[in-house]
Formats: structure tokens, C-alpha cells, sequence
């Protein structure tokens, strides 16, 4: 018994002194949640696919611009309106020493048309990935795609010899019993290779030496841990628990600049957060007025936008760390139009009140405001902030706060008279994207967050225009008009680009981009 | 002896069955798993069409029995937020969990019964008084701010212990434990107090007020008449016949603390079974959340088994009515 108990210290001894040795430029991460899979196509989380983006690439790839870069792939060029050739990058390795050539992309695209495989979604223009040669491939789309890169980001390229013989060459698929290889075992060929995963405990990575880029990372080892509750994250950073963070709460800024030995590192989310309002309905489903819904009548959407103080919001409720917005659309955008990004109405709660009285609500009316708690930043603080801006104009709104699994029900079977959401134009970081799903009248394929069903004819007819349109000037006024029509119409009432704040150690440079994904090939700490 | 058994069982299949109703029918109102699924900018068709694979388009009695139908088959399904098997996913969090109840309930009883009958002996001296007033903090500090304020202390103010997580972890076959390594145990202090806490406090005052009333009955004095020594009778004959209402507050304190250990988990980000289901709640992963109710109520079923049997060992006369 003595002897198991000498040989058990020895190794737990052993264990700790080995990651102690490797401490040669490890970063310690944190963010609230895990990621969900290391299966590439299993899922369609932001962050997930974010995490597995170090492990995993792509034929290209986004920079912290969210410029298109050449990652898999060399070189591309449009052989007919719907067919692009990829000239595949030679001499790339995956982590398991196999090489990287055309048959691993097609085995990825069909890996992505699986049951399980949750990302087809952001792939679904894509109509075929065909085989050319060892290093060429040809991508069809259903349509005319200009913009097709930011879409192939998504397609993140699996080596088919190891899924072959892991079995895993489906998506890891809800509806079998068993877990599929891939979920915590993988095998890319980007710049960090998986070490060990523990779920809500600690993933590791470790820097790829075979990897074909150059890097601008100066990591030999990544842990990432995951902590939910945010006070022990902060408490961790100021601790030196962990280096960096990238979920860190407003109110908690403070306390970690005072520190001095962190750094916090602040930027506009691509993320627009703006007020929509139910214009389909005859009637409100939550409101006092009966007969006639007021939110059809364009001078109520007027004084509902001009009772909003927008800088008062980001003022006393956003702490200084927002970006008020004149149109949906951030301005880093991809097709953005930055002449439209101002105000269409001034702050003025009088004009408001006259405004309603010519509509015929001398006296405003009630109606509910269904907000989510945990989902934006300081989203019900901003709700409460609106509630009382409308009051005064005589709009009393009855505030209807839940939590994200709730509200989102309520949004997705339009169970809303007015409502606050945010859309980032992700994953494509293009323009398009967020008009399709935000302002375009709501079918089965478009306007998946158009819970208030604004429809505009002339805006969707646009649309189509815009999806097809090769050249980029035209392509960028043609979203210039459906953005002014939208605009001028008050489809929804934009707020403002909320705050990215992400924290670390000083000397660690954390390279923050708009779509809030740690590109940690670019990360650089203190040291060699 | 087995008619004993053979009831238990019976009445505990009837609390699996009413609990787990209740919680699928509950579950399905508190969130949509498709939304989180698909992600905000997927399509009508795309949500519906994973809805169909899931089989959450259909009635809730037939899903419900479909769940129980597998159930019975020892099928719990795939996690919808990490795609592991279910049963897989809780097997390996219980460790955790029972590792933290563990230290914190020997600490609660360790600590709590020695106190309160301290306390109970001798109600009007100082310490018991000072004890008194110290543990109607314990009762009333919500158990994240004790958390929350001992991180503050020992993690950030004096770098002395390690504010989340188990440390490092040896691999015990099925098991996985903490309690072998010294960042283990400099893990596992903090979050055992907080957990630790309020039950420590209860057990305290539970015994003490038991106790006072103990001694003040007829067969302490003739005790002490025939003079038996102080410790005998303080501790052969009072505390034994206190610990009727300790044990069953002690076995409900148990189970609670396994199965809901949600704030302290979630504050040291301590990967047990609490974690787990306040992430599964969120997710609404409804397989987890199934599963780990059923579970629940299996938990206290037994415990409540163990504590019946308990009473017979410690109190004779039970013994005897049987």
C-alpha cells in the first residue's frame, strides 16, 4: 500500500513538474463559456467555431481586418458567374504528419452535407466542391456569388485519411447515441495542435512547428479555461490565475486598469444592436390600443426614434463604450455605406410628442418591450433606459425581460410588439447577409430575424440585385439604395455598436478584431 | 426485511416516474434547444428541419414516452451542447461533485456537531453565545458572496490558493480524483467551506437546541445521580438520542449538496454535476437536464432509504416495534 502511495506521489510530482517546465510561453485563457465541439462542422456557435479556427483552416482565411487572405488555398479566379477554381497550397501537412491536397477538401465539403453537420447553413450557396487535380479544386454555387470566400471561411478542411480511420467521417450527429471521434480529438493543419480537452475544465493546445505560415505568434503552448461566473473570472485575472480574457464586464474595467499590470483592450463589436417593432399584426399583441396597430403608421416609428437618446444611453448605461449607429450595418461592414451611418432624426422627446398627437395618440399608448437579460451587453439596463425615454413622450412600455432561451422563442414565432436584437452580419462579414436576415420580408430563406415581419417591396427587390452583382462598386450602391429605403422607412430603429472588451497581463498583445474571435496565431506575449 | 426493501423500491419508481414527468413537461417551456442549435441567422427551413430530427416537433406524450422508452434502456441520448453521451458526461462529472460533498459534509458534521454540543452543554457561557451570534452569519451570507469573498481574500489578496477549478487530477480508473495532489487540496479548501457554510451553521443549532432539550429530561438526571462521568452522559446518552432529527437533516443536506451544489460549482468553476446542469438549463439541453432530474430523484429515494434505515440502528426502540 505504502508503494502505491510512493509511486502515486512520484507521478503526480512528475506531472506537475513537466507543465511547469513547459512554461516557456504559455497563454492562460479565459472566456464564459466552453467552446462546444472540436468537430469542425458539428456545430454553428460563434465561438466554437472561432476556437476551432487555431486547429482548423480554411481554403482562405479572415485577418484581424476581416480582410480575405489566401489560407488552404493560393489563388482563385471565377471561371464562369457560378464556378470558381482554387489553386490549393502545396507542401501543407496536417497535425498527424499526412499531407494536405484536394481530396481532403471534397471529403470536407461532403463531410459538411451530413445529418449532424450544423454549419451547412453558413455553407448553403455552395451547390458542389469538385476535384480538378491533387492541388486545383472547383467550388459551384447555386447563384452568382461574389462574395464567395467569406462564405468558404466557414468550410474548415478535415484530413480524410484520419477521419477514414476514426470513423468520423460524418459530423458528429445529435441523434446517434454514440460520441463521434472528432468531438474531442482533431487533427488540421493550422498553426496549434489539440493536446487534451476536458469539457468546462481545460483545453490545451500546442504550437504546430510543421505549420506552413509564418507565424506572428510567439505561443508554444495555449490552455484555455473556461470560467462561467464573471466576478471569479475577473478575480482571476487580477490574481494572475490567467493571462487574458475576452469576456470581461464593463463594470469591471475599472478594477482591472487600477491594478496596473493589465491591460484592457476595447473595440466596436460588428454586432449592431437596434429596436424593431411588430408591423404586421392588425392589432398589437401587447398594447392598449384595439383596432389598429400604430407601429404600421411611419410617423409613430418616427417618434418612437426620436424619443430615444442615444447618447444618453451610451452615456449612463454603456459607461462611454458605445457607437451610436445610423443604420443597421457597422461600419467595418463589408459593402457598409458610411455616408448613411448618421442619425436619421434628431434626439427631440417635443417633435416626438407632435409627431404621435398627428398620428392620432395625443395621449401615446402602452405596449410591451421584450427584451433578453443576458444576451447583449447591458441589455436590460439600456431596455430600462428606453422604457422611461418613451414614457416620456407618453409611449408607457411594460417591460418584458427574459432570459435568451425565452426571448428567442418569442422572436423566432413573432410573439413580439416591440423587442431589442442585435445582428453581427457573421459569418460573412458582409453587408448582404444582415439585410437578408433582418429587413427582408420573412420566408422560409430570408428574414430568419425579422421577428416585428417589416416588408418592403422595393427593398426586397433589391436584394436578389445585390446577391448577384460581380462588381464591387455597383454591388456597394446597390446596398447604398436598399439601405436608404429601409432607412428612410424606419424598418427598425438602430441603437448602436456595442463593446468588445477583452483584458490581459501587460505585454501580451491580443490582436482584438469587430467579430470578437481570438486569432491567436496573431497573439504575441512577454518573452522570446 | 424485504417487505421493507420491496415498498422502498416501489415508492421510490413512483417519485422517478411523477419527478421526471414533471420535468420534461416544465423543460420544454423554458427554452427552444433549435434556437441554440442553429445560431441566429439561420433560416425558417433550417430550423424546422433540425426540429423534425430531433423529434421535438412531436406531441409532448409521445416524446416523453419515447425518452422513458429509452430510459429503461439505459439510452439517455447525446448532450445537445457537447455531443457526448449523457450518461458518459454525468458518470464523469460525479466525482467532482461527491469529492466536494465529501470534504464539505465532514467539515459541516465535523465541525457543527462538536460545536452545538458545546453549545448545548453549556448555553450560557461566553463561547457558546459568541457562537450563537457568529453562526447567524453563516445562516444568512448568501453562499456565492462567501464564495465570491473568500476568493477575494486568499486567491487575489493573498495569492495563497488557486480561485477556480480542481487543480490537478489523477485518473483513477472510472474515477478521477483531486484529493492526492497538493494543488487538489488547495483546490478543493474554498469551495468545501463555501458549500461547508450554512450546513455548518444548521448542524450547529440543530444540535444545540436538541441537546438542551436532552438534558434537560428525566434520565440525564438519574444518570448523573448514579454517578456516571460527565462525558458519558453527554456524549453515550445525550447526543444518541439527539441524533434522530440530525440524521435526517443530515441526509437531506447530503443529497442537496450533490445535487444542488449549482452556486458554489458555478462560482470556482468546480466541474461537478451543479455546473453542469445550471450549463444544461441555459443551453436548455434537454437530454442533460432529463437525465440529470431522474438522477436527482434516484439520489434522494436512496438517501431517504439509508436514513430510514439509520433510525433502527440508532434508536432501539425501533428495534423492537419492528
Amino acid at each position: 500500500m505504502k508503494k502505491f502511495h510512493l509511486r502515486l506521489g512520484a507521478l503526480v510530482l512528475a506531472a506537475s513538474l513537466c507543465s511547469a517546465a513547459a512554461g516557456a510561453n504559455t497563454l492562460t485563457w479565459s472566456a464564459s463559456l466552453d467552446a462546444l465541439s472540436m468537430d469542425p462542422h458539428a456545430t454553428n456557435n460563434t465561438f466554437t467555431n472561432a476556437f476551432v479556427s487555431n486547429i482548423y483552416e480554411s481554403l482562405v482565411r479572415f485577418d484581424d481586418k476581416l480582410q480575405i487572405e489566401p489560407a488552404l488555398a493560393t489563388s482563385w479566379k471565377a471561371l464562369s458567374p457560378t464556378v470558381w477554381r482554387f489553386t490549393l497550397r502545396q507542401g501543407v501537412k496536417f497535425h498527424n504528419g499526412e499531407s494536405f491536397d484536394a481530396d481532403d477538401v471534397v471529403f470536407s465539403w461532403q463531410r459538411t452535407n451530413t445529418p449532424g453537420s450544423l454549419v451547412r447553413g453558413n455553407l448553403s450557396d455552395i451547390k458542389e466542391v469538385r476535384k480538378v487535380d491533387a492541388y486545383a479544386v472547383d467550388v459551384e454555387t447555386h447563384t452568382p456569388l461574389p462574395i464567395l470566400p467569406n462564405e468558404l471561411v466557414q468550410l474548415l478542411i478535415m484530413d480524410k485519411g484520419w477521419s477514414e480511420l476514426n470513423r468520423a467521417t460524418e459530423a458528429s450527429d445529435l441523434q446517434k447515441q454514440k460520441e463521434n471521434h472528432a468531438n474531442r480529438n482533431a487533427n488540421g493543419t493550422g498553426p496549434f495542435r489539440l493536446e487534451s480537452r476536458d469539457v468546462d475544465t481545460r483545453t490545451v493546445m500546442v504550437a504546430n512547428p510543421g505549420w506552413w505560415d509564418k507565424p506572428r505568434h510567439n505561443l508554444s503552448r495555449v490552455v484555455f479555461t473556461p470560467i462561467k461566473s464573471d466576478a471569479t473570472r475577473t478575480s482571476s485575472l487580477i490574481s494572475g490565475g490567467i493571462d487574458a480574457s475576452i469576456s470581461v464586464p464593463l463594470q469591471d474595467m475599472q478594477r482591472l486598469q487600477a491594478g496596473g499590470n493589465i491591460q484592457v483592450v476595447q473595440g466596436p463589436e460588428l454586432r449592431t444592436i437596434f429596436l424593431g417593432m411588430d408591423q404586421q399584426r392588425d392589432e398589437l399583441l401587447y398594447s392598449d390600443v384595439k383596432g389598429k396597430n400604430p407601429f404600421k403608421d411611419v410617423r409613430v416609428r418616427r417618434a418612437v426614434y426620436q424619443a430615444i437618446d442615444i447618447e444618453a444611453i451610451k452615456r449612463s448605461v454603456m459607461r462611454g463604450a458605445s457607437w451610436p449607429s445610423g443604420t443597421l450595418l457597422s461600419p467595418h461592414l463589408n459593402g457598409a455605406p458610411t455616408a448613411l451611418n448618421k442619425r436619421l432624426l434628431p434626439y427631440d422627446p417635443e417633435a416626438s410628442k407632435k409627431l404621435l398627437g398627428e398620428a392620432g395618440y395625443p395621449n401615446g399608448f402602452s405596449v410591451g418591450l421584450q427584451c433578453p437579460n443576458d444576451r447583449y451587453v447591458y441589455d436590460e439596463a439600456m431596455c430600462i433606459a428606453m422604457s422611461s425615454m418613451l414614457a416620456k413622450v407618453g409611449i408607457k412600455t411594460q417591460l418584458m425581460v427574459e432570459p435568451t432561451a425565452k426571448w428567442s422563442v418569442r422572436l423566432n414565432t413573432n410573439d413580439v410588439s416591440m423587442y431589442i436584437v442585435g445582428h453581427a452580419g457573421l459569418p460573412m462579414a458582409d453587408s448582404y447577409g444582415l439585410l437578408k436576415d433582418v429587413v427582408h420580408t420573412r420566408t422560409q430563406k430570408e428574414g430568419s430575424l425579422n421577428a416585428g415581419r417589416y416588408s418592403n417591396p422595393k427593398f426586397d427587390a433589391l436584394l436578389p440585385q445585390i446577391a448577384a452583382e460581380i462588381d464591387p462598386a455597383k454591388r456597394n450602391k446597390l446596398i447604398e439604395q436598399a439601405v436608404a429605403i429601409e432607412r428612410e422607412d424606419i424598418s427598425h430603429v438602430p441603437l448602436h455598436q456595442q463593446p468588445i472588451t477583452w483584458a490581459a497581463k501587460k505585454g501580451i498583445s491580443l490582436a482584438q478584431a469587430p467579430d470578437n474571435q481570438l486569432r491567436l496565431w496573431l497573439v504575441t506575449v512577454p518573452g522570446k | 426485511m424485504l417487505r421493507f426493501i420491496l415498498g422502498r423500491l416501489a415508492n421510490g419508481l413512483l417519485v422517478m416516474a411523477v419527478v421526471s414527468l414533471l420535468s420534461f413537461a416544465l423543460f420544454n417551456f423554458t427554452g427552444d434547444p433549435v434556437n441554440n442549435l442553429t445560431g441566429d441567422s439561420a433560416t425558417l427551413a433550417e430550423k424546422q428541419q433540425l426540429r423534425a430530427a430531433l423529434g421535438l416537433d412531436q406531441p409532448l406524450p409521445v416524446q416523453y414516452l419515447k425518452f422513458v422508452g429509452r430510459a429503461l434502456q439505459g439510452e439517455f441520448g447525446v448532450s445537445y451542447r457537447n455531443l457526448e453521451p449523457v450518461s458518459q458526461l454525468i458518470l464523469s462529472r460525479l466525482p467532482a461533485t461527491l469529492e466536494l460533498s465529501a470534504v464539505a459534509a465532514l467539515l459541516a458534521l465535523g465541525l457543527g456537531i462538536p460545536m452545538g454540543v458545546y453549545a448545548g452543554i453549556r448555553p450560557r457561557a461566553l463561547g457558546a453565545r459568541g457562537l450563537q451570534t457568529v453562526s447567524l452569519i453563516g445562516v444568512s451570507v448568501p453562499s456565492f458572496v462567501t464564495g465570491i469573498g473568500l476568493i477575494l481574500l486568499f486567491s487575489v489578496g493573498l495569492n495563497w490558493l488557486p480561485s477556480y477549478g480542481r487543480g490537478e487530477v489523477v485518473q483513477l480508473g472510472a474515477w478521477s480524483t483531486g484529493l492526492l495532489g497538493a494543488s487538489g487540496w488547495k483546490a478543493i479548501v474554498m469551495p468545501a467551506i463555501t458549500l461547508a457554510l450554512f450546513q455548518l451553521t444548521l448542524f450547529m443549532r440543530l444540535t444545540r437546541t436538541q441537546m438542551m432539550e436532552v438534558m434537560k429530561s428525566e434520565y440525564i438526571k438519574f444518570a448523573r445521580a448514579r454517578g456516571l462521568r460527565e462525558r458519558a452522559v453527554h456524549f453515550r446518552h445525550a447526543l444518541r438520542n439527539t441524533l434522530i432529527p440530525i440524521i435526517t437533516v443530515a441526509g437531506l443536506q447530503l443529497g442537496s449538496m450533490v445535487a444542488f451544489s449549482i452556486i458554489t460549482e458555478s462560482v470556482f468553476q468546480w466541474p461537478g454535476l451543479g455546473l453542469l446542469i445550471i450549463q444544461a438549463i441555459t443551453f436548455s439541453d434537454v437530454p442533460v437536464i432529463a437525465a440529470y432530474l431522474l438522477l436527482v430523484a434516484a439520489l434522494f429515494v436512496l438517501i431517504n432509504a439509508v436514513v430510514d434505515l439509520l433510525y433502527v440502528v440508532v434508536d432501539p426502540r425501533l428495534r423492537v416495534a419492528r
